[in-house]
């Protein structure tokens, strides 16, 4: 199933929730809506999902227009945050409850409701009611109750956001492997960028309601095409353009100047005071050892025309032998690890 | 094509739910119009309907008398000070349960609600047996003490309205903030100062709404200050003469419309006042524990002990007063009175049950659906349908039932084959308390988690699956609370129904008032008697039941 969600606007009231969202997925992946509180994922979920009616757009599912099909019709499975089991059920009526909805044979209903138990490994709690298991097991029902329909898209609505990190941890491969598995377009919502990057094949980040970036994880991280994707997913350095650091022609704006430029720390080199690839000098102000690798952070002394105080973040492999807070040092950067922010 | 065309506006209804939900909402305002808004115009017009047309003749005709100022200084005199003492004494009460470590709370606490299981005017009758002329206290002493007036208004008033009082600020109290009142006590404050700066304020929003509520009972109840009023008349009194004395609708009209006013205005402002509360208790908060302290909890033992005597011997003595041959003649113990051999006898008190049940039946419906529509529909009706449903609440049981006669006491009336029936008093009584009872349930509604109906609907149910499979079950327990509430209400009202009973459909609270008035109080007495037995039975029964289902949080006294 291919979904296309075609330049969707929804406002409340004077706050436009959604402001022009066109993104396109494709029949079986995984994608995120990636972004802070308040950007518009949740809402565009909910619009997906037909919880929540857009202004204007469409989305369309393997070409048909879903806009005015109410929820209970677009056979689409919904994971919610608080998992939102049915409290008066057992989970195996739980699981059933779509089925139900559809007017499955009993039979297969049974069938089934065993068949997603055991895919999520919970048949031994069919018989018990939701306040009787943990949250991941609830969250695991609720992910087999979404599944049970044959739903034609999965919805995940911060799935993981209220379980505690060990379950997280564990419930993000299981998601994924049965997702692979099942091979079922689906869409997560989450503000956890490590949460996005691990699971997703595609990235959306949001921000005031518009997509800032979409892309696989690896792009929005190796190219950032603005400094809020840069410094939401991963840390980033960002410094002015004119300090004469190299950055990549490629992309620029015919007659224009870079601006703003974005450096990973793993891609600063600190060499030597006198090394001949010199192309700042900075002074070293805090030096964190975290075992494999080290964190430096260096004030840049020297910073070609301006004279603000620009300080960058770096990191090094292994233990920074040698390294200590005043001294100087002299950074180097490959010009093709440089991302341009912003242009003028 | 563009895609970012605005969805044509004529073709979103393919779905016919949005449409379907738009209807019941309008159908669930028809009763509320009918039996809330309608008699209301109605009393208001026949207030202004003079023999030469329409005109303010009735109410120049009233106001201008020496005798409507007096009425009007009597009524807020005994409800200011009524509010006053109320307040005060319950406050005290309600902390002595919450915030001290005194013994016996469970019993206390009890004790302090027996007069909601009782006919409003239980009280005022225990005043009259304990303290009137011919009562216990002039029998034993030989003195000449009269309990009549002012004084005995105010106090059965005051036990009247305690346990409403109480039970705010029992609600409001429970819920505290520890880490405030350790902060405080770290600072170095006292315990009275920290009273004042911590507990105090925390209750401000309950000290509102308690004296509203306070106010708005004594203010409309009729049953105390008819049987211990004596020559002290006040405008619920005076209302009921005009009409049934009198016959004078005109003006019974009138002093209805000018005790409305108030009324609405202490509902209005208290309605207001809570929507500016906020939660006081944020995820953090960690509750209260109460340290033992001798002094603090002895006192305030003593001091609820001493409530509670009141109340109790309130009541006892009617309990008492039912068992005795002749109060106070003979005082040797007799079932007669329970024989009823008076008018009608036991009649009364089956119509009242039937009454109850079938209160009970229609309220939970009436406001359970209003509550779920208003909660979960989300149709433009949402408002109106709000105000609409709480608008009873500021209407005095008397003003509505006057509102019935003249309103449906009309051969060409949709409604007339009701009238007279018990049925139309049960209606009565159901709109009479259908802010409450509304009240209730939404709130309950409110805490059933919005997820639970977009889940079901995700999974392809539509609404009315979702209210059989999810909603009612989460529900049942609430709506029996509620229908304990409409059942117990028409137990014991005495203000909505008075105008609406003939012989035939005499309820057992207006029997006390009659037989109390005739001076019969031993019968009247019993009928009392019986009255609490019904109410505290189904009140065990339903505590039972809801227990079985393992549903104790559930609270069914309010």
């Amino acid at each position: 199933m291919t979904l296309d969600i075609q330049n969707v606007t929804k406002r409340f009231g004077e706050l436009k929730a959604l402001d022009d969202v066109s993104i396109s997925i494709a029949n079986g992946s995984l994608v995120c809506f990636l972004g802070p509180s308040g950007c518009g994922k949740t809402t565009l979920l909910r619009v997906v999902a037909g919880l929540e009616l857009h202004d204007q757009g469409k989305l369309v599912l393997d070409g048909q227009d879903l806009s005015l099909v109410p929820a209970r019709n677009r056979n689409f499975g919904v994971v919610f945050q608080s998992y939102s089991l049915f409290p008066n059920m057992t989970i195996a009526a739980n699981v059933a409850y779509g089925l139900e909805c559809r007017n499955w044979p009993r039979k297969e209903i049974a069938l089934r409701v065993e068949e997603m138990l055991s895919l999520v490994h919970l048949n031994d709690q069919a018989r018990k009611y939701p306040h009787q298991l943990s949250g991941g097991q609830q969250q695991r029902i609720a992910l087999a109750r979404a599944l049970a329909p044959k739903p034609a898209v999965l919805l995940l609505d911060e799935p993981l956001s209220a379980l505690d990190a060990k379950v997280r941890e564990e419930l993000r491969v299981e998601i994924r492997m049965l997702q692979q598995r099942l091979g079922i377009t689906t869409i997560m919502v989450t503000h956890d960028q490590e949460e996005a990057l691990t699971m997703a094949d595609n990235v959306v980040v949001m921000r005031d309601g518009r997509v800032m970036q979409s892309g696989t994880p690896m792009e929005l991280y190796r190219r950032p095409s603005n400094r809020f994707v840069a410094e939401f997913i991963g840390w980033m350095n960002i410094v002015p353009a004119d300090m004469g650091l190299p950055f990549p022609e490629n992309g620029r704006p015919a007659g224009s100047h870079p601006l703003v430029l974005g450096i990973r720390p793993e891609d600063i080199q600190l060499l030597a005071e006198q090394d001949a690839l010199c192309l700042l000098q900075a002074t070293v102000d805090q030096v964190t050892r975290l075992g494999n690798l080290t964190r430096v952070r260096l004030r840049i002394s020297e910073n070609g025309a301006s004279s603000r105080e620009v300080r960058i973040m770096a990191e090094i492999q292994g233990m920074g032998e040698g390294l200590e807070v005043g001294m100087n040092r002299c950074i180097s950067v490959a010009g093709e690890s440089v991302r341009v922010l912003e242009w003028r | 094509m563009n895609g970012s065309a605005p969805l044509p506006r004529g073709r979103r209804p393919r779905d016919l739910e949005p449409l379907f939900k738009v209807l019941v909402a309008a159908a669930i305002a028809v009763p509320l119009l009918v039996f809330v808004l309608y008699p209301l115009v109605h009393i208001l017009g026949r207030s202004f309907q003079t023999p030469d047309g329409l005109g303010l003749a009735n109410y120049a005709a009233v106001m201008g008398t020496q005798r409507f100022m007096r009425l009007v200084y009597n009524s807020f005199e005994v409800t200011v000070v009524t509010t006053v003492i109320t307040v005060v004494l319950a406050y005290g009460f309600a902390y002595a349960v919450q915030r001290t470590c005194m013994p016996l709370k469970n019993l206390f606490r009890l004790i302090a609600l027996i007069p909601l299981f009782a006919p409003s005017l239980v009280q005022a009758q225990g005043l009259v047996l304990m303290l009137g002329r011919n009562g216990l206290v002039n029998r034993t002493l030989g003195t000449d003490f009269s309990i009549y007036g002012y004084w005995g208004i105010v106090i059965s008033s005051v036990l009247y309205v305690f346990p409403y009082a109480f039970l705010i600020f029992s609600a409001s109290l429970a819920l505290a903030d520890n880490r405030l009142y350790e902060s405080s006590r770290i600072l170095g404050a006292g315990p009275l100062r920290t009273f004042w700066t911590v507990t105090l304020p925390s209750t401000r929003f309950a000290l509102i709404a308690s004296t509203f509520v306070v106010f708005t009972l004594v203010i409309t109840d009729f049953g105390n200050p008819m049987v211990v009023g004596g020559d002290y008349s006040v405008l619920a009194t005076e209302v009921y003469n005009q009409v049934i004395g009198q016959a004078n609708f005109e003006l019974g009209t009138v002093i209805g419309m000018v005790l409305l006013a108030p009324v609405a205005v202490a509902v209005a402002f208290e309605k207001w006042i809570n929507r500016r509360s906020h939660a006081q208790i944020s995820e953090g908060s960690q509750p209260l524990s109460v340290r033992p302290n001798p002094l603090r909890d002895r006192v305030f033992t003593a001091y609820s002990a001493l409530i509670c005597l009141a109340i109790l011997s309130v009541v006892g003595i009617v309990i008492f007063a039912s068992f005795t041959h002749l109060w106070p003649y003979r005082m040797e113990f007799s079932l007669r009175h329970y024989r009823f051999d008076v008018q009608g006898g036991i009649q009364p008190l089956w119509n009242s049950i039937t009454i109850g049940l079938m209160a009970a039946g229609v309220g939970v419906v009436a406001a359970g659906l209003a509550a779920y529509v208003t909660e979960k529909f989300r149709t433009v009706l949402d408002s109106p349908l709000y105000f609409l449903c709480i608008v009873p609440a500021a209407v005095p049981g008397m003003v509505l039932g006057l509102g019935y006669i003249l309103a449906f006491n009309a051969p060409g009336n949709p409604i007339y084959p009701l009238y007279g029936t018990l049925f139309l008093i049960a209606i009565c009584n159901v709109y009479y308390y259908h802010a409450q009872g509304f009240l209730i349930a939404s709130t309950s509604m409110k805490q059933i988690s919005h997820t639970f109906d977009e889940a079901s609907s995700t999974l392809g149910a539509t609404f009315l699956r979702t209210m059989r499979k999810v909603t009612l079950p989460l529900m049942w327990p609430t709506l029996v609370g509620v229908a304990v509430f409409f059942f117990m209400r028409s137990m014991v009202t005495l203000s909505a129904v008075i105008f609406l009973i003939t012989p035939s459909t005499q309820v057992a609270a207006v029997s006390v008032l009659f037989l109390e008035d005739r001076g019969a109080v031993n019968q009247a007495a019993a009928f009392s008697v019986c009255i609490m037995a019904v109410v505290v039975a189904v009140l065990i029964v339903a505590r039972l039941v809801l227990n079985f289902f393992g549903h104790r949080h559930i609270s069914l006294i309010r």
